[in-house]
């Protein structure tokens, strides 16, 4: 076991990702910006049961293309620095659009856990989310919480305990996409015998070809190893 | 990875396409939606409601077409009212702060010299009113970053963006850009390192460096004094047109300017697709605002502090190097000893007070100790100021007295004590001169510590009052004619002083290496109307635009008479060949400059060093380009300087509209 370990979290913007954070590491943060670039990066840290945690907060995004600088600094934390969980924060109201970032993360195959925040205004527009379904809908812990009050943070910070001390902590969690599968298996096949596949999943890295994602095409064309922000 | 698997990789998609019929990313996003709200179905319990929410209700008034802009207009004034206007007053009771601030570090420094000020001294104290013109705007900052803080955490900020984002999108602008410009001065007075502070808002690269290179266009607070100026004397009949005019060119300029550089250097930036969530409204919380508050400040400090530091270290050395040079440095202190020695010859020999007043040096402690203890007695009660003259007293006898002008108080319970110490030792004085009228110098002078350490001894404060002069005492106010026969031409001494100073200082800035640049490039800039004095005080205000009207100031100073008469007085009697075209050439060039020291940093922690020396150049290039269409292209046409200016005011209104109709054609963007 570790003494200590590092933690990112995602979320799209207003999903209350930096209220949790706060409600996480309270007063112990610093600010930065990512080298190079006017995206603030934030870090702090909290112990749980002796041991610590270090949490990035990424840059708020609805997804995980090349388009927009957070998006890219988001993704290339989570797959460059040795980020040992992914949790993402979600919107309770807004729950679809959530998951379509969530399948994106999922894709980068690290361990994940979700947090459903903002139960309460959920539950206002009487929304209630089943949390044991979705985790198994998506194979990975669901956890609820109300960061503002800070309602459930202590169940959370459990479960990322738990969960990273895990022995298999990497859960399969496969989107289908129906036709074009053999397509992405095909690619897939090929980058497998590259270098490249050392270090990015190999599928995730065919998914992004196949969206036209111009950072991941260079990095195949050129087979560089490290994605640049 | 070799070409030929490239290319396979291109076929396996080629092949999908073809098949399907459907791109490939457009069938990973409708395979991710698909399923996204699959299975948020199947997990939401849902009692669905369709009762309209509070933001759906709020968002009805903030989104309409008609309310949604009056809102907006109403809330943007709000804060540019709080953050600058409030601001500004706020900083009436911060500025002491950094003054005391300044005092304090300025008390390490040596003093001040009666002609020119020692190096470390002058140095220092440039550096330190530096950072502390920074420093000042913290007020503004804090309100500022409040005020956008509670409205990022409310989800205003996203409605703002939405509303104006049409208005501004065909300049290369983005909805969030309007906060930053308003911020910068939309009309008169802000302050660009605000409003390129605020810029961090917005998510399109491509329009925050647009929206950070075209604030500085906008009319900041120090802009002001300079436009007053030159209209008060070139267009004292149509002042406000003439106001309205040069703080509304800005705006258009600004949205041209931004619209060229999208077109061109910004070209290549990313700029995301305007995709824009309404997120509910809530109750922004204090610990979050607060907290948001303190990170931004903290950033801004540590990043502009150190590095103003240096450049205003760098920019010291460009205005004081070389220096005026051996032969004038002579003259300068020939005319420093006649000043003393007119003051000596005025006062008169027999008056013992000169001898503390004889040299240059001494003359130049003395003004410092009377600027202290003026500065200490300001708005104290009474009691107070009798323990400061107490102290500085003590401190130093006869300067008190010369400031004091040879009449002060005494407290109510001493005086009469005082007045017998008084009566005692003047007799005991001459009975001591009488007693060793005989005897030789040398003994005389020991006899006479003996006797003076005696009286000491017995009252030290009475003595500092009686040693020199002669003290009478009328009603409860001890006078010394002596010292008021001293104090009288002090005033005179300290009027030349200043003017020396001030040509000494004037003329090392025209010898300076600025100066030499200000000199140098007059062959040019006379096609806008800009002499060298204008060059050098226009080179100035790079550090600081407040600084042009006092450069102005200081290069327009008559010789003979003191500051009684107005600087607009002065330049329309010394330059009489100037016109409104003049005038009308400069406006236009300060409206365009380049941002001030502390806003080209900012501009370089927030867009990168690149940017900051293209924001510093292109404005230069621009305005003295416009400066020059309106000299060279009124004096051509034979226009006077308000038509001239109208004229070019509607051509640069007539090229924001081409602008803004102009569209390039843009390669599809799927999503």
């Amino acid at each position: 076991m570790k003494s200590s370990y590092v933690i990112a979290l995602a979320g799209q913007p207003n999903s209350g990702k930096s209220t949790l954070f706060n409600a996480l590491t309270g007063a112990r943060q610093f600010v930065a910006n990512y080298p190079g670039v006017t995206v603030e990066k934030k870090t702090g840290y909290y112990t749980y049961d002796g041991t610590k945690f270090t949490v990035i907060d990424l840059p708020g995004t609805y997804s995980l293309t090349a388009f927009s600088l957070e998006e890219r600094v988001a993704r290339s934390v989570i797959l460059n620095d040795d980020i040992e969980l992914v949790v993402q924060v979600v919107d309770s109201t807004n729950l679809s659009r959530s998951l379509y970032l969530s399948f994106q993360l999922l894709e980068l195959e690290r361990p994940m856990i979700l947090v459903l925040n903002m139960a309460d205004a959920a539950k206002k527009r009487g929304i209630v989310i089943d949390t044991t379904k979705l985790s198994g809908e998506l194979n990975i812990p669901v956890y609820s919480t109300v960061a503002r009050k800070e309602i459930g943070i202590k169940d959370l910070k459990k479960g990322i305990f738990e969960e990273i001390n895990k022995p298999s902590k990497f859960k399969d969690f496969r989107l289908n996409y129906e036709e074009l599968e053999k397509s992405i298996e095909e690619i897939q096949k090929i980058i497998d015998d590259t270098e490249l596949s050392k270090y990015y999943p190999a599928r995730w890295l065919a998914i992004k070809y196949l969206e036209g994602d111009k950072e991941i095409k260079d990095l195949i064309e050129k087979e560089k190893v490290r994605i640049k922000i | 990875m070799k070409k030929e698997i490239f290319n396979k990789l291109q076929k396996i998609e080629e092949n999908y396409v073809k098949e399907n019929e459907i791109p490939t990313r457009v069938k990973i996003a409708e395979v991710r939606h698909f399923n996204a709200g699959k299975i948020a179905n199947k997990c939401t319990i849902g009692i669905k409601n369709n009762k309209k929410t509070f933001t759906d209700k709020l968002d009805n008034i903030i989104c309409n077409r008609f309310l949604g802009p009056i809102v907006l207009f109403a809330t943007l004034f709000g804060i540019y009212e709080l953050a600058i206007v409030q601001g500004y007053n706020l900083t009436n009771y911060w500025w002491p702060v950094l003054g005391g601030l300044q005092d304090f570090v300025e008390s390490l420094l040596p003093a001040e010299g009666f002609l020119s000020d020692p190096f470390i001294t002058s140095f220092i104290l440039w550096v330190v009113q530096g950072i502390t013109a920074v420093l000042n705007y913290i007020p503004i900052f804090l309100i500022l970053f409040a005020l956008v803080a509670i409205m990022e955490d409310s989800g205003y900020m996203a409605r703002i963006a939405f509303i104006l984002d049409r208005i501004f999108r065909p300049f290369g602008l983005h909805g969030q850009s309007a906060l930053p410009l308003l911020l910068g001065g939309l009309y008169v007075g802000g302050c660009a390192i605000p409003g390129i502070m605020a810029t961090r808002a917005i998510k399109d690269e491509r329009a925050r460096h647009a929206t950070i290179l075209v604030v500085p266009l906008m009319n900041c607070l120090a802009k002001i004094p300079f436009y007053v100026l030159l209209i008060n004397i070139f267009f004292f009949q149509v002042s406000g047109v003439m106001m309205f005019l040069i703080s509304t060119v800005t705006i258009f300029v600004a949205l041209s300017v931004s619209k060229i550089l999208s077109l061109t250097v910004l070209k290549k930036m990313d700029t995301s697709p305007f995709v824009m969530e309404m997120p509910p409204y809530h109750v922004p919380s204090v610990k979050n605002v607060l907290r948001r508050v303190v990170e931004r400040i903290w950033a801004f400090l540590k990043k502009v502090v150190t590095i103003i530091a240096l450049v205003s270290a760098v920019l010291y050395f460009l205005l004081n190097f070389p220096g005026v040079g051996k032969e004038s440095e002579k003259v300068y202190l020939q005319q420093e000893d006649t000043i003393i020695q007119d003051y000596v010859n005025g006062v008169g020999y027999e008056n013992p007070y000169i001898y503390f007043l004889n040299t240059p040096e001494k003359f130049a402690n003395y003004i410092d100790f009377e600027q202290n203890y003026k500065d200490s007695v300001r708005n104290k009660s009474d009691e107070e100021i009798e323990k400061i003259n107490k102290a500085y007293l003590i401190k130093n006898p006869e300067f008190f007295k010369i400031a004091t002008g040879g009449k002060f108080g005494l407290a109510e319970a001493e005086l009469e004590f005082f007045d017998q110490y008084n009566e005692d030792y003047s007799r005991a004085l001459s009975i001591f001169i009488d007693e060793t009228r005989n005897l030789d110098v040398l003994t005389r002078a020991d006899l006479f510590r003996e006797f003076s350490a005696s009286w000491e001894n017995a009252n030290q404060l009475y003595f500092s009052i009686v040693r020199t002069g002669k003290i009478t005492v009328s009603g409860n106010t001890l006078k010394d004619s002596l010292a008021t026969t001293a104090s009288k031409p002090v005033r005179t001494v300290e009027r030349e002083r200043k003017v020396i100073r001030k040509e000494y200082n004037d003329e090392k800035i025209e010898k300076s290496l600025m100066g030499s640049a200000g000199k140098f490039i007059e062959p040019v800039t006379k096609y806008a109307g800009f002499n060298w004095k204008v060059n050098i005080s226009l080179l100035s205000a790079l550090a600081a635009k407040e600084n042009t009207v006092a450069t102005l100031g200081s290069i327009y100073q008559s010789d003979s008479d003191e500051g009684s008469q107005e600087l607009s007085e002065k330049i329309s009697q010394q330059e009489e060949g100037w016109t409104p075209l003049h005038a009308a050439a400069m406006m236009i060039f300060m409206a365009l400059y380049p941002p001030c020291l502390a806003a080209l940093i900012t501009i370089g922690t927030e867009a990168g060093f690149k940017w900051m020396l293209f924001s510093l150049v292109y404005p230069t290039i621009l305005g003295f380009l416009f400066a020059v269409l309106i000299f060279s292209g009124g004096t051509l046409l034979g226009t006077t300087g308000l038509v001239t200016f109208l004229i070019f005011y509607f051509i640069i209104i007539g090229i924001t509209i081409l602008l803004g109709l102009y569209k390039p054609r843009l390669k599809k963007q799927k999503i």
